[in-house]
């Protein structure tokens, strides 16, 4: 038996950025080469212990870099997204917009 | 990238929406970024100013002159990164790549100039000071330009 072909959209919609907050954490850093946390967390509007989960997930799929830094003796944390997380968000927004239009997938 | 949900057209409209949101917002502060510009602008008018005294003052500055000129251009470019690096929250797309090609070209112009210092024994203005204005301009207009895509 084959296994019948996936071209329904939903077939290529991405589960870790179907998360609201994940999508807008990986939307908004495809726009920057690299943005702070608590400049990411202020500008999406959730809290430290939010983004720090999310932002774990999306680092363990290897969509988001994280970065430690230091400016004199304060920490700061550098977000940016990787390749991986551009090309997953590319596929995921289109797969969005063929489910919203009703057409078939798009293929890679 | 397969999995089993099933979203409906209003649940996609409402991701969609939400990255549209996010992409916005990463495009209205990139917009609206100066630190960039101030940095590029700052930095382009210190190697500038430096070319300059290096024709017109070091030439002929005493040791304790010349040690004092040096450390005030680096006294300068220790002030200006340190003030970015302490007000940096975001960089925008790109721009690291536009800043850095834009520093490579005015300092490839301020070490051919300095070479020709050495080289000619011309000192006019009309020739120097077009000459750092040309090496602080690349580093300046690249480090400054906003993003387009």
């Amino acid at each position: 038996m084959t296994e019948p072909a996936h071209t329904h959209p939903r077939h290529r919609v991405d589960d870790l950025l179907t998360a609201p907050v994940r999508l807008s954490v990986v939307a908004a850093l495809s726009r920057v080469d690299e943005v702070e946390f608590a400049f990411l967390r202020d500008s999406i509007e959730i809290s430290d212990s939010q983004l720090s989960k999310q932002v774990s997930q999306l680092e363990q799929a290897g969509y988001v870099s994280v970065r430690k830094g230091h400016v004199g003796k304060r920490p700061r944390t550098w977000l940016s997204i990787t390749e991986d997380g551009r090309v997953a968000l590319q596929w995921h927004l289109a797969a969005l917009r063929a489910i919203v239009d009703g057409i078939a997938a798009p293929q890679p | 990238m397969t999995n089993s949900h099933d979203l409906s057209p209003g649940d996609a409209a409402s991701l969609l929406n939400a990255a549209d949101a996010a992409i916005d917002r990463g495009n209205t502060v990139s917009r609206r970024w100066r630190l960039g510009s101030v940095l590029s602008i700052s930095l382009g008018v210190l190697v500038g100013v430096f070319l300059l005294a290096s024709v017109y003052l070091l030439p002929t500055a005493t040791g304790q002159g010349a040690i004092v000129i040096s450390l005030a251009y680096a006294l300068g470019i220790a002030i200006v990164t340190t003030v970015y690096n302490v007000f940096r929250r975001l960089t925008p797309i790109g721009w690291n790549d536009r800043y850095r090609r834009g520093l490579m070209i005015t300092m490839g112009i301020f070490f051919v100039a300095l070479a020709l210092s050495f080289l000619v024994s011309e000192r006019s203005p009309l020739l120097w000071i077009p000459l750092a204005v040309a090496a602080a301009i690349p580093v300046s207009v690249y480090g400054s330009q906003k993003v387009t895509r």
